[in-house]
Formats: structure tokens, sequence, C-alpha cells
């Protein structure tokens, strides 16, 4: 009773609840609500008002919003079975169940009459048929929206493997994974992220392989994140991920369909986000961010030494400037004697102190990198020959720089470019190193790899220490760091993933 | 220099407690305790006042009873 | 608080840096002479029954660290007196490594750089690893240990061009009464140091976990100790080798291959640097536990702080000089340190042992 008078007193407050409002019988009466309330403004919304076919003929109406539809089916299989196929007034007996079941040949019709949850659909591309005498609608399966075709990632190409990547349709991109792993035991858990997007997150794995402890707290920590919108997969890693502050990545991200099909059959957890083709994949540790696909599909020596050489690029490219620094500023004694010479002959008439210049050509580098990646080709191109030329053999020539000094950021950053998971990662790494060096020569490099290694080893990807397998001499355990022994010896899945099911592969089947 | 020490001192001691979860009055007193410690200490050190060194004291007793 | 499990390979991997720590520096077992790879031989046979000791006490009694294996034996008083003594010898011990370490980076690489710089940052860089726990820790050194022993196998490798075998003879010229007492030395510093890890560890994923960590890392340690040691007597002859302060530096030195690598002492002073963090955590790691154990708190971490500025403070007031650092460690310790390493853990075994068969607790 007080609710009713309430509702009496405060009429603009219940009308404006379009989650609690239910469709009229009258079709006038409906189409006028979302002509002037719910839709008021929208001048994309479409209004087909059409009659059946004689003798009963009804008043029906379909309600979609432009382009979000595919429209051929909407009217194969819709508008002309109603307009054509005559009604009996007696089989409609006062419901519109027969109107679905009989009539209309569209896959998905739902026949539904409150608006909170019509109206979502429609904005989903879904379309609404009214009939008119019916307080119930049909919603219509009828997306469809022009969407980026499968194309190789750009990001992450490769010379052999599947030259196929994630779209920014989701549906799409579950089928690229349910294409590869063609079990049942795969899972799609769909959920909604963000009250303004309603972003549709999908949560993917292989029943009996992910750890159902990771699943719960990723489920956890996804119901936990409140957020207004969800525009790309990257919000999701940072609301979830471990280590908030840290700079290295708990979360793993790609492109690549057969990336995520590997992680999975290893016992990961998927994240799948509307709106992008980047797939989150957890936990991630540290080994990971030396893998490659291709490491998988070539010969396994090959690839064994293209892993060694991305630890030495990580090497290099964080410790060569402090290492150098520190070798000219505090150890000269260790350089042979001809090199120091001509180290020193290079250095002479420079006036900057060492370190100095190892820090401002280092970001000079990064200026040039960061300003050549959002130009178009043609500016690209342009800005490569004058950091190449100006700033690196004009430089030296005048003598504001020493040559050993180009060659050792050139050395920074080609390798650094060996390892692009951790672009960016490395230039703060090679930054703490120099200023440490600068002032405690080799020792302080220690320090400040000591701390790295502190700082790696006491993060955990959802309970998973980062560092897992990157100490250990356990033969199954090095089977997959630093090297990619062949396949037919990888018997067991990663140790520390897949506790449950470990069994990879049969030892007497390859035999 | 004196003032600078304690301040840092004080600094650190203060954030320490502040990020506590769980601030416990016996926690704060033994902390306190090791913290003021300490900075007698090093203050001391500061000042160049010569400490006898305790590994001296076992010193003697050791060469004493052997 | 979750216990701070420990797997077997992390255990090595963290009692083999702790041996070589400092041991890997500084001139031990030095009147033995010639004969020193003999002592160190010995050594190691007298540290097996010492640590086999160490692991039974956590065999006896699983989850427990030494402070609670103290007050289980010797009742909750003198439990705790003796537990806030040991505290004092782990505090003590992390001073002189702090120490030991400004001093060598002092004596060899940064003459200017004022000693308390070096000590301070390594102090912050354990502070936080104990902050972080003893799983860190752990893991730490297992990503550290392969690069440690290949560094410090290479180097010796490398000085094969130095030796000079007359080095080791005579041998025995003056009897077994200084090998003997070298040996002894040896024992207590570094092997049988290790009790400290008694007030660390206390679970661990299998039962018989404590012997493979204890005996494995003694022996693969002592070993790699017994490898280096010698190649610098071989290099550099029981003289030098007992009036340098730091052989091990000495020996590296004389590297010289082709006139291309030469002196590489810095591969030294990164072992020792490595080796000797893990030990000074393990000693700020059983400082703090202790305390807090002692004192009755359920966690240890909030006076990690205060601990490490007392322990750098301690380590610059501990000695006047370099010299009476030495001094000390290789004269006052062997006999400061044996009750706590040896006369105590003694007496605590028997009384667990007694105390267990009379509840008739025996474990299985």
């Amino acid at each position: 009773m007080r609710k009713i008078i309430k509702a009496l007193l405060n009429p603009r407050k219940a009308k404006l609840s379009p989650d609690k409002q239910v469709l009229r019988g009258s079709l006038d009466r409906n189409i006028s609500l979302f002509k002037k309330e719910i839709f008021a403004g929208d001048d994309t919304v479409v209004y087909r008002l059409f009659s059946t076919n004689n003798p009963n003929s009804l008043r029906c109406a379909v309600i979609f919003i432009d382009q979000m539809i595919d429209r051929e089916s909407l009217m194969k299989h819709v508008i002309r079975p109603l307009m054509k196929k005559s009604i009996d007034a007696t089989q409609l007996a006062g419901s519109i169940d027969y109107i679905v079941d009989s009539v209309i040949t569209i896959d998905g019709a739902n026949v539904e009459n409150s608006l909170g949850k019509i109206v979502p659909n429609i904005l989903q591309g879904e379309s609404l048929l009214l009939i008119d005498g019916y307080s119930t609608g049909v919603i219509l399966n009828t997306r469809g929206w022009a969407m980026r075709a499968v194309e190789e990632p750009q990001s992450e190409s490769v010379v052999r493997g599947p030259r196929e990547g994630f779209t920014e349709g989701i549906m799409l991109n579950l089928t690229l994974l349910r294409r590869k792993l063609k079990t049942p035991k795969l899972r799609f858990h769909l959920t909604k992220l963000g009250q303004q997007t309603k972003t549709t997150v999908a949560i993917a794995y292989i029943d009996g392989l992910a750890s159902p402890e990771i699943l719960k707290e990723l489920n956890r920590r996804l119901n936990n994140t409140q957020i207004d919108g969800v525009l790309e997969s990257g919000y999701i890693e940072e609301m979830i991920k471990d280590s908030p502050l840290s700079p290295f990545k708990t979360v793993g991200h790609t492109e690549r369909p057969d990336i995520i099909a590997g992680k999975l059959l290893e016992g990961r957890i998927a994240i799948f986000c509307d709106g992008t083709p980047f797939v989150l994949t957890v936990p991630f540790i540290f080994q990971e961010l030396f893998q490659a696909n291709e490491d998988y599909y070539k010969n396994f020596l090959l690839a064994s030494f293209d892993r060694i050489v991305r630890y030495m690029a990580f090497f290099i490219t964080t410790s060569t400037p402090a290492i150098y620094l520190s070798l000219i500023t505090y150890h000269q004694e260790m350089v042979p004697t001809p090199l120091l010479l001509s180290i020193s002959a290079a250095r002479d008439g420079v006036p900057f102190p060492t370190v100095f210049e190892v820090i401002a050509m280092g970001l000079v580098f990064e200026i040039l990198r960061e300003g050549g990646i959002r130009l178009p080709t043609p500016i690209g191109q342009a800005l490569s020959i004058v950091g190449a030329i100006v700033l690196g053999d004009a430089a030296a020539t005048a003598q504001l720089v020493s040559a050993p000094m180009i060659i050792v950021i050139a050395l920074t950053a080609i390798s650094s470019f060996a390892i692009p998971q951790m672009l960016g990662l490395t230039v703060i790494i090679r930054l703490i190193f120099v200023i440490i060096a600068s002032f405690l020569g080799l020792y302080g490099y220690i320090f400040a790899v000591i701390g790295l290694v502190l700082q790696l080893t006491s993060m955990r990807s959802f309970g998973i220490p980062y560092m897992a397998n990157m100490g250990s001499l356990h033969p199954q355990d090095v089977k997959d760091t630093m090297i990619r022994a062949p396949w037919w010896v990888m018997y067991w899945r990663p140790k520390f993933l897949a506790n449950r099911n470990m069994v990879r592969q049969r030892k007497e089947a390859n035999r | 220099m004196f003032i600078l020490l304690v301040l840092a001192y004080l600094l650190v001691g203060c954030a320490e407690v502040f990020l506590w979860e769980t601030k416990d009055i016996r926690k704060i007193g033994l902390f306190g305790t090791l913290l003021i410690g300490s900075l007698i200490l090093s203050a001391l050190m500061l000042l160049g006042v010569d400490i006898p060194s305790p590994t001296g004291f076992f010193e003697k007793l050791i060469l004493s009873l052997s | 608080m979750k216990a701070e499990v420990i797997s077997e390979q992390q255990g090595i991997s963290i009692v083999l840096l702790f041996i070589l720590g400092n041991a890997l520096i500084i001139s031990i077992g030095a009147q033995a002479k010639s004969d020193i790879w003999l002592a160190v031989l010995i050594a190691i046979g007298m540290a097996i029954p010492v640590l086999t000791l160490y692991a039974r006490l956590h065999y006896l009694l699983p989850g427990m660290d030494l402070f609670d294996i103290l007050q289980y034996g010797f009742g909750s008083v003198i439990g705790r007196i003796t537990g806030l003594i040991y505290v004092w010898f782990a505090f003590h011990l992390g001073s002189r490594v702090l120490r030991n370490f400004g001093e060598f980076i002092i004596t060899v690489g940064l003459e200017e750089t004022p000693q308390l710089l070096p000590i301070s940052i390594l102090a912050i860089l354990c502070l936080w690893c104990v902050k972080e726990g003893l799983e860190v820790l752990g893991r730490f050194s297992n990503f550290f240990t392969r690069f440690v022993v290949i560094m410090v196998l290479g180097t010796s490798l490398l000085l094969l061009t130095e030796v000079d075998f007359s080095n080791l003879s005579p041998f025995l010229y003056h009897g077994m009464a200084p090998v003997t007492t070298a040996a002894f030395k040896i024992l207590t510093f570094p092997f049988t140091e290790t009790v400290i890890f008694t007030m660390v560890f206390s679970n661990f994923q299998k039962k018989s976990s404590p012997y493979k960590i204890y005996l494995i890392g003694l022996i693969l340690g002592g070993l790699i100790l017994f490898i280096t040691i010698t190649n610098e007597v071989l290099v550099l002859g029981s003289e030098l080798y007992e009036t340098s302060y730091f052989p091990g530096y000495r020996a590296v030195q004389r590297i010289n291959i082709r006139n291309f690598i030469q002196r590489l002492e810095i591969l030294a002073g990164v072992t020792f640097l490595i080796s000797g963090f893990v030990q000074l955590s393990i000693c700020l790691l059983a400082t703090c536990k202790g305390l807090a154990k002692v004192l009755n708190f359920d966690d240890y971490r909030f006076i990690v702080t205060p601990t490490t500025f007392l322990m750098v403070t301690m380590s610059i007031l501990i000695y006047n000089s370099i010299i009476e650092m030495n001094r000390w460690a290789v004269e006052i310790w062997p006999v400061y340190a044996a009750p706590f390493q040896l006369g105590i853990p003694v007496v605590l075994w028997l009384a667990c042992e007694l105390k267990m068969k009379l509840k008739g607790e025996y474990p299985a």
C-alpha cells in the first residue's frame, strides 16, 4: 500500500527505471514507449511496421539498431514468413508462442516481456518483434555487423606457424580456439564486466587440467572488479594482476590462437575480452617471457639455440651499459690494455662524464623508438635516418659522445628487440643498473642484480612462484626453460601447473 | 648531522609502524626499543665517542680461560 | 601465518652458499701450512656427525625450530635464556659477516668509498629479503647456486696454468698436531656455523629432508671449498696464503691467459657478494625469528628493520681494524663458537631424546 502511494506521489521516479517496466498490450503504446522514453533522440534505431497476411491481419513491428543486425536474415526469416503466411487467429489463442513455433524461421527467438532484458539485447544487435494485442515481444537473434577478417597478427609474426590471429569479436575468437581444441573438456564461462560497457568476458580452460584453486582465485578477482568500462583486456590485466606495483607482468597476453591452445594444454587459463584481439593467460611466469610459439614448431636444437640467444640478449640489453661504465671508471685493470687505450683515445675530448653519456644516449634511443612506433611508415623512415646519421655519426664526429658509447647503446637497442615481450621493462632495469654502478662499480652492479633477482623471486602469479623452474636442476623442469627439449621427451606437463593430470604423452607410444 | 640522523630514524620508524596491519602495543614497544638502541649507538659513533667493542670482552674472557 | 616449507633443492642451495660465504675469501686453517687440504678433508669428516645431529633435532621434532626445541628440551625458562644467547650468536655472526663485506670491498675495490655505503646497501637488500621470508631466500639461492658454482670452479680451472705443485710439499712436516688444530678451526668456521639453520628451518617437504639438506649441502660445499683452498695454496704457496687477508682474491688475480683473460678477481668478488648475501640474510632471519620467538610474538617481520639498523651499527663497532677482524676469525672464533655449535646442541639432543623416550612420543 505504501509503495503504491509513494509511486503515485513520485511518478517520475517510477517511470524512469526501465528495468522494472514491462511491455503493454497495445502496439502503439509500446512503440511510443521506445521512441519517446528509452531510445528518445536516438536516430539509429529503426522501427519497421508491417501487417501479416489476411484474413485476420495483425499489426507487427520490428525494432532494431541500424547496422548492428544482419538485415537479410531478418527479412528472410522473420518479416517474409509473417507477411506471406496466413495466420489463424484460433491458433494464436492469446499467446504469441505459435508465431515463434511455426511462423518465423530464425534460429534464436525468445519470448520476453521485461524491458530490463529486452533493452540490453537490442543494444547488442538483436531485434525485437512486437505484435499488436500482445504484451510480450520476441527477441530475435539477428546479430551481424562488419568485422575485421581473421588475418595474421602484426605484433606477433612468425616464419613458421599458423597465420591466423584473433579479431575483435569474442565469439569468433572462441571458435578459433575451439577449432584447435576439439575436446568436450574445453570449457567457456561467459560473464559481463563493466557497468556501462557490459563487455563480454570469457574464461576458457580445459577441465581436468586447469587447477581449480587458480580458477577459483581468478573468479574471485574478476568478481571483485568494479569498473565502468572495459575497452581492452589491459583493463582486466591490471585489475587482476599480482604484485600490482611491479613492472614485471604476471598476466600474459597474445593475439595468436595457437599460443592460447598451447597454454591451455599446459593447464593455464585464458581470459577473452570482447572488442580486442589480445587474450590473457594466467598464471604467467618468468620463463614465458622468453618463449615464442615458433620454438615449438621448429627443430628443437635450433629452438634451444634461439632460447639461449634470447637469455643472452636479456643480459646484454640490461647489463652492457652498467658493465661498460664500471669497467672504464672503476676497474680499468680488467680491460686488456690495447682495448683500454683505444677506448680512452675515443673518449679523449668528450666533455661529459660517462654516466651522463650512458643515460643521455639511452634516453635519446628511447625517444627515437617511442617516436617511431605510432608514426606512419614514410615518416618513420625519415625519423630513423635522422636518428642514425645525425645522432649517431654526427654526435661522434663532433665529439659530443664517444664512439664506443654509441656501440654500447646500439648493442643494447638491438638486443632489446630480441625479447619483444620485455620492451620498456628492460629500460627500467638498465637505468637502475647504470645508476647504482655509477657509484659502486661492478660491486654496485652485483648489488642491483641481487635486488632484481630478489624482486623476481618474491613475486607470484596466482600462487605460482614467478621464478618457478628457473633455478631448478631437475631434468623435467629444465626441459622448457633455457632449452626446448624435443617433443618426444616432454612426457609431463609443467609440474607447478598441472598437478592433477601430469601425463602429456605415454612413453611407450613413441618408442 | 645529529638532527638529520634522528629525523631519518624517526621517518623510517613511523613509516614502518604506519604500514603495519595490526598495531599491537607490545610490538611497537619492542620495535621502538630496538630502534632507539640502534639510534643511540649510531649517534655515539657519529660523535666519535670511543665505545669498547663487545668482541674485546669475549676475547679477554677466552684468553683468560685458556 | 602460513608455515614456510622449504624444498630439498632450495635447502641444499642455501646451505651450500652459506658454507661458501665468507670462507671462500678469508684465509682459514692457515696454520696447517702446506697440509691444509688434509685439514679441510678432516674437517668435513668431523662435520658430518655434527650436522647429522642438527638434522636429527629436526627429525625428532618436525615443525619446530631451535627456539621451540630449546623450550621443549630445557623447559620454558632455561629454554628462553639459551634462546636469547643464540639470538646474540646469530646477531654477532651477522655483524661479522657484514663487516667482512665492508672490509673486502674497501680493501680490494673502492678505496675512497666510505665503508658504510656498501654495508648499508647490502643490509637494505637483506632487510628486503628477510621480510619476504625463507621461501624467497630459498628460491633466490636456488637460482644463484649454479652461477656461483660455475664461477668458483671456472676460476679454479683457469688458475691451473699458475699451479705449482711444490707448494704442497713437505707433507706433514710438523706432524699431525697443527693439522688437527686447523681442522677444528675449519670445522667451527664455516662448517658447523650451519647451526644457524636449526634456528631458521622448521618445516620440510619430507620427513627425511633435513638429513639430505644438511649432509648434501655440507658435502657439496665442503668439496668446493676443498678445491678452491687447495688451488689457492697451490697458486700462492702457504706463506702468502697465511699472510694475505683475502687469499681467494689474491689467487684469482694471478689469472692471465694470453694477456686477454686477465685480472678476473671481480669474479671472486661476485661469488663472495652473492654467497655472503645469503649468509647474512640467514643470520638476520635467525636473529629476528629468535627474538620474536623468545619474546612470544607470532610474527618476526616487524622487527626486521630495527634489527638491521642495529646490525649495521654493530658491524662498524665490532672491530677496530681489519687486523683485529682477521685475528678474531682465526684465533678467538673457534673457542667462542664451540659451545654454540657443539656443546649446547649435544646437550639439547640428549635432553630431547630422553624426554621423548619418557613421554613415549617417539616418531615412528
